[in-house]
């Protein structure tokens, strides 16, 4: 509830504080401004709706064919009448643009207004606190404005995964340990654990027919319960994490299921996992694992031979030779 | 003589760098040159290859004969005339030929491995040549040896097509047939020219794989090969056990080191009667046209194989010929495994049984009955099988790679035409991590799926940062992982407008490995090459008569450190080689 700016009618006074009685983007129409006025004259309404947009505590919003009113606070409307007129003008776009936030280009070309006077406008309502100034994670060269009291969208900040419009890759990939990690104490749950006299050391699987493998909405769960982040997170946020978890080859789809996923072994010896038994070498573990040929899946670097430097062969040899 | 190897020979192919070093290596510089020469020109007769290598007739025929005799060259004869092409198996024998005798030595023993050597050094041999100047019992044991090497099909009996290109035999029996088959009216040309085909396909086929009769003896019941056999190595042998080896490690990365070896066992068991790698019909132009065309030819050779029960295995057979000191207990986690030792059904692993069984043993001699002992052995053998059973199911349905296919409750196979692709796939995708780095393969991937991408797209789905997106797909670029494709939004193709778009080839990018995989091969023996020339004053002193086996006397303290230095170096690029050739070996069935 705010009271009316000061030398406007007890009439008008009533309207605007009944308007803003209700949430401030109701719109009104006529028939409706003239049951609160009380009145089937339309004189008194163009009288009273004239009061109130000069004082700027209306504003005109043509809908289709009908003419619609909105109420402005007071604290607003004595923020434009503090304002120049260009400066009005550019505020009344850039409040027109809401979260979305307008380029300083587009204001141009819809105000009509030379360079410096939008640029020295712009400066008098930042340092006003009336608007601020925006990073666009889709434009970033871009200087984009908004209402100062307004938060940007998702398609300008770009979501969960950016901070201050710059992709946070640690948050990224701290997340995508956890949701492996979790996937993977599911899938393989005594890999993490000291060898045990209960399993096997070299490999113990779940049978085929297992059906406990984790989905979208458990890995969901455990992110919520275990209070990782303070960022809401979305269904289709998780799974563009599990995406790119695919890509790198850590996780994969249960055969024939939609969103169900499990480890791959292969991530699993990558962490340095799974490999225990090295430390418990007995000659029927060495006659399992050590007659193998070379192969790449089994090659993680290991002691790096000092070679001569000329004994060394490029992948991109044949590209520069 | 000296033989000079010209720069065209390195230069005009990765393929020819490779073979001609090797040939370099194994058969010395002349013959080098007369491979280099026929990969330049094709095909060849012997005077035109004296004509353009500038060597004599003699030597050149010499050179021939020893090529001949080892497979890198074949000959087919027209009247007089008798052209020459190169013939790479030969080669890849004998960059093979360390691996292979290992193999044999650790499968069978020493003395078939020496069969094997033997056979490799020379080519072909008469089985009477193999034991002449052996004693009657290393003669008898000998014999012995070659025939489970034969069974095994590890050795071939020698046959005249084997000298000769597949693609003139095609020729000279697909003409042959087309003159039996005359024109008519009623039928059509397409039909006549199908028809030939076939009927020329099922004679090359005939002749290709019959054996020759009358090629063994029986001698104190056993089944001998007779000594007048000419018998080969064969290779085609080799690279199904090489196969193996590539599925295997694949499951092992997928799947695991226990299922890895049940499945082993598995793929020893049919490995021998398994489809070829490279079928002889394959290779010839023309025969086969289309991808599609390929895939119904493979299926169409596995379920004949299927259908004879070449191809298949069965749990129990699995279960008898399992690595006896292959331990599978409590590695399938039933839903229970969590719960306390105490309340937990125990389950016995194999190596445990194995001791189980020994101990009662003892205290049966003294208490118990043998019929308890045969029930115990009973149970110890009913877990092994339901283990097994149920790596084989992990096999089966574990994952979206079909390891092996359940045919009926209890009965397997392995589809290698499917496999063959997906090893190819998750090996290339292994190098690339290995290369380019894990962001680079995430970006890899996602190409892959998305098919036609474009760098914001790739950004938006790989949670990368632009930059960072930028330099990894200029590095796939760079190594020709992925293409670029033009994408114009201007008429003038203005390039400020123009964006880009990746695409993933999978041909392309396995061509252009499998290059870079010989490339360095090659490099790697100019290298072993050019650090034996730089020594070659001390190299050739350590081969001097007074000098072998008394180095340590006679060489100096400097000497003996470098010849170390040497021999470490040689075995290091020798490890390496071996390695891009295992990578080779399995993109080279591409």
């Amino acid at each position: 509830m705010t009271s009316t700016a000061p030398g406007v009618s007890q009439r008008a006074t009533k309207l605007h504080t009944h308007m803003c009685n209700s949430s401030s983007d109701t719109l009104f129409g006529q028939d409706e401004v003239m049951k609160i006025l009380d009145t089937s004259d339309v004189s008194v309404l163009l009288e009273v709706g004239q009061e109130l947009v000069s004082n700027s505590l209306i504003k005109l919003i043509r809908q289709g064919e009908d003419l619609m009113f909105q109420a402005i606070s007071v604290s607003e409307a004595n923020k434009i009448t503090s304002m120049s007129e260009d400066e009005a003008m550019i505020y009344s776009y850039i409040e027109a643009s809401g979260r979305e936030g307008i380029w300083t280009k587009t204001i141009k070309a819809k105000t009509n207004l030379h360079q410096h006077i939008v640029v020295r406008c712009l400066k008098t309502l930042e340092n006003q606190r009336y608007i601020k100034s925006i990073k666009s994670v889709k434009h970033p060269t871009r200087k984009i404005y908004m209402l100062y009291n307004l938060q940007p969208s998702i398609d300008v900040t770009g979501g969960p995964w950016f901070t201050d419009s710059e992709l946070d890759s640690e948050f990224i990939d701290n997340l995508l340990m956890v949701i492996w990690r979790f996937v993977a104490s599911r899938t393989y749950p005594t890999v993490f654990q000291p060898p045990a006299a209960n399993v096997n050391i070299l490999q113990a699987s779940y049978p085929y027919n297992y059906t406990g493998y984790v989905d979208l909405n458990s890995i969901m769960d455990f992110i919520i319960k275990s209070e990782i982040t303070n960022i809401d997170l979305a269904i289709h946020d998780i799974r563009a994490l599990c995406d790119v978890l695919v890509f790198d080859d850590r996780l994969e789809m249960v055969y024939n299921t939609v969103d169900q996923y499990k480890v791959t072994w292969q991530s699993i010896l990558d962490a340095g996992y799974g490999i225990q038994y090295k430390e418990h070498m007995t000659p029927a573990i060495e006659s399992v694992v050590n007659k193998q040929a070379f192969s790449i899946f089994n090659n993680r670097g290991g002691d790096v031979i000092d070679e001569e430097e000329e004994d060394l062969v490029y992948f991109d040899a044949w590209v520069h030779s | 003589m000296i033989a000079e190897l010209s720069e065209s020979a390195e230069g005009q192919s990765p393929m020819s760098n490779l073979w001609t070093m090797v040939t370099k290596n194994h058969l010395g510089s002349v013959a080098a040159v007369v491979v280099s020469t026929l990969i330049s020109h094709g095909r060849l007769t012997a005077k035109d290859i004296s004509k353009k290598t500038k060597f004599p007739l003699k030597t050149v025929k010499t050179s021939l004969v020893s090529l001949i005799q080892l497979n890198c060259v074949l000959y087919w004869q027209e009247g007089e005339r008798v052209d020459y092409t190169f013939h790479e198996q030969g080669l890849l024998v004998l960059l093979h030929s360390g691996q292979i005798i290992n193999h044999i030595r650790e499968t069978y023993d020493h003395e078939s491995a020496a069969i094997i050597q033997n056979l490799i050094q020379i080519g072909s041999i008469r089985v009477e040549d193999l034991v002449k100047d052996a004693d009657v019992d290393t003669r008898y044991s000998v014999e012995i040896k070659l025939a489970k090497l034969f069974s095994d099909g590890w050795v071939k009996p020698l046959q005249k097509h084997d000298f000769n290109p597949i693609e003139d035999l095609w020729n000279q029996i697909y003409q042959a047939t087309m003159k039996q088959l005359p024109r008519s009216a009623t039928v059509s040309e397409i039909k006549r020219v199908a028809e030939a085909k076939e009927a020329s396909r099922i004679k090359l086929t005939n002749l290709v794989e019959s054996l020759p009769t009358g090629m063994f003896d029986k001698r104190d019941g056993m089944k001998v090969l007779k000594p007048q056999t000419q018998i080969a190595f064969s290779y085609a042998r080799y690279q199904r056990h090489t196969r193996t080896n590539a599925l295997v490690s694949l499951c092992e990365s997928r799947i695991g080191p226990l299922t890895a070896s049940v499945y082993s066992t598995a793929l020893s068991l049919i490995e021998k009667s398994s489809p070829e790698v490279h079928h002889f019909l394959t290779s010839i132009d023309g025969m086969i046209l289309d991808p599609e065309e390929m895939v119904r030819f493979e299926t169409e050779l596995e379920n004949r194989l299927i259908d004879n029960k070449a191809m298949v295995f069965k749990a129990h057979d699995v279960v008898k010929h399992l690595h006896p000191q292959l331990d599978l207990g409590k590695s399938v986690l039933t839903h229970n495994f969590l719960k306390p030792e105490t309340t937990r059904k125990r389950v016995v692993s194999f190596g445990e049984m194995e001791r189980k069984l020994k101990k009662p043993k003892i205290k049966m001699e003294n208490l118990e009955s043998p019929l308890e002992q045969e029930d115990f052995a009973d149970t110890v053998r009913s877990e092994t099988a339901s283990l097994v059973n149920h790596h084989l199911k992990l096999l089966s349905s574990s994952s979206a790679i079909p390891f092996i296919v359940e045919l009926s409750p209890g009965t397997f196979t392995v589809p290698f035409h499917k496999l063959k692709q997906i090893v190819l796939e998750y090996n290339y995708d292994e190098v690339m991590k290995k290369t380019v780095g894990s962001d680079g393969l995430r970006i890899l991937r996602c190409i892959k799926q998305m098919k036609l991408v474009d760098e914001k797209t790739v950004a938006h789905s790989v949670l990368l940062k632009d930059k960072l997106v930028r330099n990894e797909i200029y590095k796939l670029v760079q190594l020709n992982v992925i293409e670029i494709q033009e994408v114009p939004r201007s008429n003038d193709r203005a390039a400020s407008k123009t964006f880009y778009a990746y695409r993933y080839k999978q041909h392309t990018s396995f061509n252009f490995f499998k290059n870079t995989l010989v490339y360095n091969m090659a490099n790697i023996l100019h290298l072993i090459d050019q650090f034996k020339g730089e020594h070659k004053v001390l190299l050739d002193k350590c081969e001097r008569e007074d000098v072998k086996g008394h180095e340590a006397e006679l060489l100096l303290d400097s000497e003996l450190r470098t010849l170390k230095g040497l021999k470490f170096r040689e075995i290091n690029n020798m490890g390496k080689l071996h390695r891009l050739l295992a990578m080779y070996e399995i993109f080279s069935r591409w």
